[in-house]
């Protein structure tokens, strides 16, 4: 069966990348450790992704047409190829899962209590099993439409809780009050994993770039851009709510906007913080379950649009199995998933491939010293690609 | 494949109504006013003011009591606010919640933690003024008609807001910063109180709000300091006025300067800018307070002094300055050696700006707030003088 090729443009994966680091984070907030710096930890995070995009960048543009698993395969052959693929999907599948089941939480704490948390899982689970059989591009164009309003309505929150009357900048003081070490220490220990880490899931989607010469520029701007979204968002949390509150909040964005009260006429505006959530999580979800589904292509040797409908109710069903309750959800999410997933997933398996391929490409090139074999197109397209970079 | 289509869609149809918690406006009774009182038996006595719309609208209104006030008494109010069908017929909403009066009763006990309700409910926002009940139970608050708005937690919220942008009276708190002032180490809470002048039996009757010079009224009487969940005291109300300046949330005031003997100035502060700073000195907490207000003047009773001149302008403006300075300090000092009770947040103006030596000393603030220097400068603009020069008394000619 052939596997057909898509096509991304340049501006639907920034838009995906904005989307996706967005995504559960700014459900739950990320950089609490570091109280009222939790937006000079996501700067800093921020950084850090940018390093980690450039690493997967370097990586991936070794074989510009190849997915992650494919790599594997060129590295290790096919067998053990199957088996971390079939690890590497478990993996993607379940952070799927566990970001639908923050969005799930969210709607059933705050916004529809008494309405069943499955019935919203199986509905956006449907939808997107829906788009990702219809295809990659078509995630992709629902991220490109969707997006501007995202920035309009962030906007809008901004600009609503700045009428209101709601800021008060002086909580943001004091500045590394605990000096630079609780900073650096969430960055690092929690930031690089969740959201940066999880660009992983960006592997599989980079063969599908049509124009690959600008990518790694267009990656950076999109980590830059949503870590921008993220500390803006981090900041107007302390200075609307205080550090003290938005760390007791489960969905301190919303709470934020809860604040909102203009000449009691605009209030009421969770539906903004809704639709912004909503988005990111949509597009995250939909990403890690791509990336799942890629591996299940690359197994089964079969278009991934035949498991695309299967798998995203398995996906339905184990966001609603993966925690008995919100503390197991959060507990879980802070306690487990960084230390015996992300780690392993994030940083391990990749710096091991990278290697192997490192000696892998040596091994070949050494042996074509004399005789020119198929490699060379590989090797040279490398090179192009780094050097315009 | 036609019928597939439609048996699929219908199917849909089904799976996405999204009714499940729909209420109509017509089942629902809106609560406009909470009021929680320390129960006998139990730890808490929850009234709830509910609307009664009909009388609110001047079409449909026909004389009748234009809320129903209804009490409950029980442990958690959690439980309570979904128990009032005892007496209430309607499904109660609570996310219009304008005022919660809180007991003098539950403030002495310090049972404040049924806050942790209020904060972690998903209905009740953070939109209502809280304030305590002096000398009468919080429950009969709620129960006073007013003539002009009738329930009397919508002419609650009306009156305390109208009085925070007139003179300052009402310390305008909300849930958060009740909670911010709770959890800060370098703060202490403050409540406006009110109390009801009259008879609180007559209040309650339809009566009351057909009279011009009503049995009785809600007024705002004092402010109330907390130290965590106690009630230390409470203080005048130019207290709240000086407060709302020192912490910088004074919209507008007047006030009242002694220009020579039993003659005074009335002052009208119309914008008004506090900045503070504060360090830690030799163990000492230093605080300085910069207050820069622009004012007019709306009224003389000095009749010489020609307010057509430059130097009349600067010598109000002096003595403004001195009068403001003189009520900011006594209220100061007042909070520093009767209470010791920062409840200006002098405290999180050092954890903000001195923060490794506020760290230190955070546990026992309180002696150190008792022992703080505050110097307060103050530097009023009288800008202008109405649409008048000399006073009509005056006999320069």
């Amino acid at each position: 069966m052939k596997i057909e090729k898509e096509n991304i443009s340049l501006s639907q994966l920034l838009t995906l990348l904005i989307n996706f680091l967005l995504g559960s984070a700014i459900v739950v907030g990320v950089g609490g450790d570091a109280k009222n710096d939790a937006w000079l930890a996501i700067l800093l995070g921020g950084l850090i992704g940018i390093g980690i995009i450039t690493f997967f960048h370097f990586f991936i543009y070794r074989f510009p047409d190849k997915n992650m698993f494919q790599v594997f395969e060129f590295c290790i052959g096919r067998k053990i190829t199957i088996v971390c693929t079939l690890i590497y999907i478990v993996y993607y599948l379940y952070i799927s899962s566990r970001v639908i089941r923050d969005f799930g939480e969210l709607m059933a704490t705050a916004i529809l209590p008494n309405s069943p948390i499955e019935m919203m899982s199986l509905t956006f689970c449907l939808l997107m099993g829906y788009i990702l059989y219809l295809g990659i591009e078509v995630l992709a164009r629902t991220s490109e439409i969707f997006t501007p309003y995202l920035f309009g309505f962030f906007l809008l929150l901004a600009i609503f809780l700045f009428a209101s009357g709601s800021l008060e900048f002086k909580q943001l003081q004091p500045i590394l009050g605990e000096g630079v070490m609780p900073v650096i220490k969430t960055a690092f220990t929690e930031l690089a994993f969740f959201p940066y880490g999880e660009m992983i899931a960006f592997s599989v989607i980079y063969a599908s770039l049509t124009n690959k010469k600008y990518s790694l520029r267009v990656s950076i701007v999109g980590v830059g851009t949503a870590t921008l979204i993220l500390s803006v968002s981090a900041i107007l949390m302390i200075v609307s709510l205080g550090a003290d509150s938005v760390a007791r909040s489960n969905f301190p964005l919303l709470s934020t906007a809860r604040l909102v009260s203009i000449g009691n006429f605009i209030e009421r505006l969770d539906a903004l913080v809704v639709f912004i959530i909503m988005l990111g999580v949509f597009i995250k979800g939909s990403l890690f379950f791509y990336a799942g589904l890629k591996g299940l292509e690359y197994i089964f040797k079969l278009p991934y649009r035949y498991f695309a409908i299967p798998i995203s109710m398995i996906i339905s069903l184990f966001s609603i199995l993966v925690s008995v309750d919100f503390a197991d959800h959060i507990q879980e999410g802070i306690k487990m998933v960084p230390y015996y997933l992300h780690f392993p997933f994030q940083v391990v398996l990749p710096l091991i491939l990278f290697l192997l391929v490192m000696w892998k490409q040596r091994k070949i090139k050494s042996k074509r010293k004399g005789e020119q074999d198929g490699t060379e197109q590989t090797k040279s397209s490398f090179i192009k690609e780094t050097n315009k970079n | 494949m036609r019928l597939k289509s439609v048996v699929i869609v219908i199917a849909i149809v089904t799976l996405l109504t999204g009714c499940w918690d729909h209420r109509e406006i017509s089942e629902i009774t809106v609560v406009v006013g909470m009021a929680v009182d320390k129960g006998d038996d139990d730890k808490f006595t929850l009234t709830i003011e509910g609307i009664n719309a009909k009388e609110l609208s001047d079409k449909t209104a026909s004389g009748f009591a234009p809320s129903v006030v209804f009490s409950l008494k029980g442990d958690t109010l959690a439980e309570l606010s979904q128990k009032m069908n005892i007496g209430i017929s309607k499904n109660l909403i609570f996310s219009h919640m304008k005022v919660l009066v809180i007991g003098e009763s539950v403030l002495r006990e310090g049972i404040l933690d049924f806050i942790d309700f209020l904060e972690r409910n998903r209905e009740i926002r953070d939109d209502f003024n809280i304030v305590t009940a002096r000398h009468v139970k919080a429950a009969d608050i709620l129960k006073v008609t007013f003539l002009v708005q009738k329930s009397s937690s919508l002419k609650l919220h009306t009156q305390l807001n109208s009085f925070v942008e007139s003179w300052g009276g009402d310390p305008d708190i909300r849930l958060n910063d009740f909670i911010q002032a709770y959890t800060s180490a370098g703060k202490r809470g403050v409540l406006a109180a009110l109390t009801i002048n009259g008879d609180p039996k007559k209040g309650g009757s339809v009566d009351n709000m057909k009279k011009g010079a009503p049995d009785a009224m809600v007024v705002v009487d004092s402010m109330a300091i907390l130290k965590k969940d106690k009630l230390l005291d409470f203080l005048p109300l130019k207290d709240t006025r000086n407060y709302l300046w020192l912490i910088n949330k004074l919209e507008k005031t007047v006030v009242t300067v002694e220009c020579s003997k039993n003659k005074f100035l009335g002052v009208r502060i119309f914008n008004t800018v506090t900045k503070s700073k504060g360090s830690l000195v030799k163990g000492r907490a230093i605080i300085n307070l910069k207050i820069r207000a622009e004012a007019y003047l709306d009224s003389t009773q000095c009749k010489d002094d020609d307010l057509t001149q430059i130097k009349t302008f600067k010598k109000f403006g002096k003595l403004t300055d001195k009068q403001i300075k003189k009520d900011l300090e006594t209220t100061i000092k007042k909070l520093q050696q009767n209470y010791e009770a920062d409840i200006f947040g002098f405290g999180e103006i050092l954890f903000r700006q001195d923060y490794n030596n506020f760290k230190r000393i955070e546990k026992q603030w309180d002696e150190y707030f008792k022992e703080a220097i505050v110097n307060v400068d103050v530097n009023v603009k009288i800008r202008r003088s109405g649409i008048r020069t000399k006073s009509p008394f005056s006999e320069k000619k």
